[in-house]
């Protein structure tokens, strides 16, 4: 049996029309993580969710979730799921849709109250569990949408765009409930275009383009450049001082230091020349590659790679 | 089983939030009332509950020709016009949403990804449809029930085969309807094309009874008229022609669902004045003074018109229709993606 709760060799969707949205996936997704699924607009993410959750037929590849094949019931049991511009039906009230999502999973009668009672709590939703879907906003569907994901009590969980359209304190909220969420042990797989959102709280991150993966493994590893810090002063650097820094590949410029290190204690000797020629520092900042910086880089690096098309 | 009924709720609490349901629900219970309201006396006929009423020698309170005549009314009229037709077009309106909207995107993936298959939930929510056409026949055969026991004095039960009679006909139609919903996820596209089904359906259904009557009548002509030497070849000729369209379109209304005919198999499971079997024709021996227990020849020409039909065939090549197209429609829902 697979390490992984979601284990991945070679998936390959193609598309009536030859349209290739997966071009061979290997993807391995450890128990209990945040993992981001990233990637620009009809790459494959969502393409991706479905294959897992059985709403598309793979075309090629094998692999298992929660240690089964993959389409099988089983393991889909222990499955929660938010799809992507999820839709209600609008005469359920907050928690009837939980309540129709436990009766599809076979949640017994006894604990689907239970639990009803505590996922509407934990989404905050419990003022307005018997209002009607219709009256409610995008953000309150949202909230609902991920309660009733979680009410067979599944093992992985799996959201897609998920802070759509919800407010800035709704996506906060939505981090909080991320990370206690892991902490039970759970694994979550949020697919997203919003990396503001995963940045802080994701463990591993894959990125795709063009149905292939560019990327994979735990957010740090695949920044690709090293930290930096810049120092920012007023007054001007004697021309001796930016002469040496220069040296030792430090980057001067007018009223700007910066040094490219993972270590403070090399930042050290800047600070004291500066403070040595009596300049003012204004401020100083240790700077890491973002997770928009790095999806930018590998993306770009992947048109870059691309062959341009031969004219016919 | 409990993923199953959660489905078949949800279509009930679909069709309780529709407007729809409940315009057709108070149509149906008006039709009923009205029917209701109709009613015998020792003169004659009465009206809205004897607002007004006429008086008649033929028929009246306790007569065998008043039952005759009040479920005449229902069959001929009620049953034919409103639990046929409208009815059903009603549920075919009601209903054809179901599909698609499950079809949806993010409805798909709300339904599609948890425990109960694709096939089951194929199955749970094409029952869950049946539950519109249902309620609405149950609840007017039930008032209708009264209304027998009221005016004519007896329990008749036999009417209660209008529900699953109704419902075999929705289910032909509908069927075809779920697999162009399917097929195409459109409500629009897939209502109008079992309209035309239906409507196909019925004309070729009424030509070829228009043919087997001429045919009877013509072979009978042949048969009886010696005296019209001349012409008996080419009668003879005429006949052959007509029965060689007659056997082809019976042959082309046997692929198509016969919902006039299913809904004529409820004449010979009625149950009339303690006998099975009620003839429409004998509404108009009624209506034209000939009150006796016997049948005329014209009401008899109607049984026989009627039954030329045996029940498995009527029955069982419409459902057999049904089956091929619901095998379709399964299939498509089952392998497609969303």
């Amino acid at each position: 049996m697979s390490e992984y709760v979601v284990d991945l060799s070679g998936i390959r969707k193609t598309y009536r029309g030859g349209v290739e949205a997966l071009k061979g996936i290997d993807l391995q997704v450890p128990e209990g993580c945040i993992y981001g699924l990233l990637g620009p607009n009809g790459a494959g993410k969502s393409t991706m969710v479905k294959i897992l959750t059985t709403l598309i037929k793979k075309s090629g590849g094998t692999g298992t979730m929660l240690g089964r094949p993959l389409g099988d019931r089983t393991a889909l049991q222990q499955v929660g799921l938010l799809p992507e511009h999820a839709q209600f039906p609008d005469y359920l009230t907050g928690r009837q849709v939980i309540e129709f999502t436990a009766g599809l999973q076979n949640v017994p009668t006894a604990e689907t109250k239970q639990r009803t009672d505590e996922l509407l709590d934990l989404v905050q939703m419990t003022e307005a569990q018997q209002r009607k879907i219709k009256s409610y906003s995008k953000g309150m569907k949202q909230r609902i949408g991920i309660a009733q994901a979680l009410v067979n009590d599944p093992k992985i969980v799996f959201l897609d765009e998920p802070t759509d359209g919800v407010d800035p304190a709704g996506r906060r909220d939505f981090r909080v409930l991320m990370k206690k969420l892991r902490e039970e042990g759970r694994t979550i797989f949020i697919n997203t275009h919003i990396l503001s959102e995963l940045e802080p709280i994701v463990d591993r991150v894959a990125i795709i383009s063009e149905g292939q993966l560019r990327g994979e493994g735990v957010l740090d590893d695949l920044r690709a450049s090293t930290p930096e810090y810049s120092i920012e002063f007023e007054g001007t650097l004697s021309i001796e001082a930016a002469n040496a820094m220069k040296a030792e590949a430090i980057k001067v410029e007018s009223g700007l230091i910066t040094v490219s290190t993972s270590y403070a204690t090399e930042v050290q000797p800047v600070i004291d020349q500066l403070r040595q020629e009596n300049l003012v520092i204004v401020k100083i900042e240790r700077r890491t590659q973002s997770l928009e910086d790095l999806f930018i880089d590998l993306i770009d690096s992947t048109k870059a790679a691309t062959p341009p098309p031969i004219p016919s | 089983m409990k993923p199953y009924l959660t489905i078949l709720l949800d279509s009930f609490r679909m069709l309780r939030s529709k407007a729809i349901f409940w315009v057709s629900l108070i149509i149906t219970l008006l039709v009923a009332v009205l029917y209701l309201s109709l009613g015998f006396d020792e003169k004659g006929v009465t009206l809205f509950f004897g607002l007004t009423s006429f008086e008649t020698e033929l028929i009246r309170k306790g007569t065998p020709s008043a039952e005759r005549l009040y479920l005449g009314i229902f069959t001929n009229y009620i049953a034919e016009i409103w639990l046929a037709w409208i009815a059903v077009l009603l549920g075919l309106i009601s209903c054809g949403s179901l599909f698609p909207n499950a079809m949806k995107e993010g409805s798909a993936g709300m339904l599609l990804t948890k425990k109960p298959s694709r096939f089951g939930v194929f199955l749970a929510k094409f029952v869950g449809s049946l539950f519109f056409v249902a309620i609405q026949v149950i609840l007017f055969v039930l008032v209708v029930l009264i209304a027998l026991r009221w005016r004519v004095g007896e329990w008749n039960f036999s009417i209660f085969w209008y529900v699953p009679l109704v419902l075999l006909v929705f289910t032909y139609l509908y069927s075809f309807m779920v697999l162009i919903a399917v097929k195409t996820r459109s409500v629009m596209t897939a209502l109008i094309l079992t309209l035309v089904l239906w409507g196909i359906s019925s004309i070729v259904g009424s030509i070829e009874g228009s043919l087997y009557q001429f045919t009877q009548t013509d072979t009978s002509v042949v048969e009886i008229s010696p005296s019209k030497e001349n012409n008996e070849f080419e009668d003879l000729e005429d006949s052959q022609a007509t029965d060689r369209w007659y056997t082809r379109v019976k042959a082309i209304y046997g692929f198509l669902p016969k919902t006039g005919r299913t809904m004529e198999i409820a004449d010979r499971l009625l149950v009339v004045n303690g006998k099975r079997g009620y003839n429409r024709g004998s509404m108009l021996d009624i209506m034209m003074g000939n009150v006796s227990q016997e049948e005329s020849a014209m009401a008899e020409a109607t049984t026989l018109a009627a039954n030329r039909h045996s029940v498995s065939y009527a029955i069982g090549t419409s459902s057999l229709f049904a089956l091929v197209m619901l095998s379709l429609a399964a299939w498509l829902f089952c392998r497609r993606d969303y």
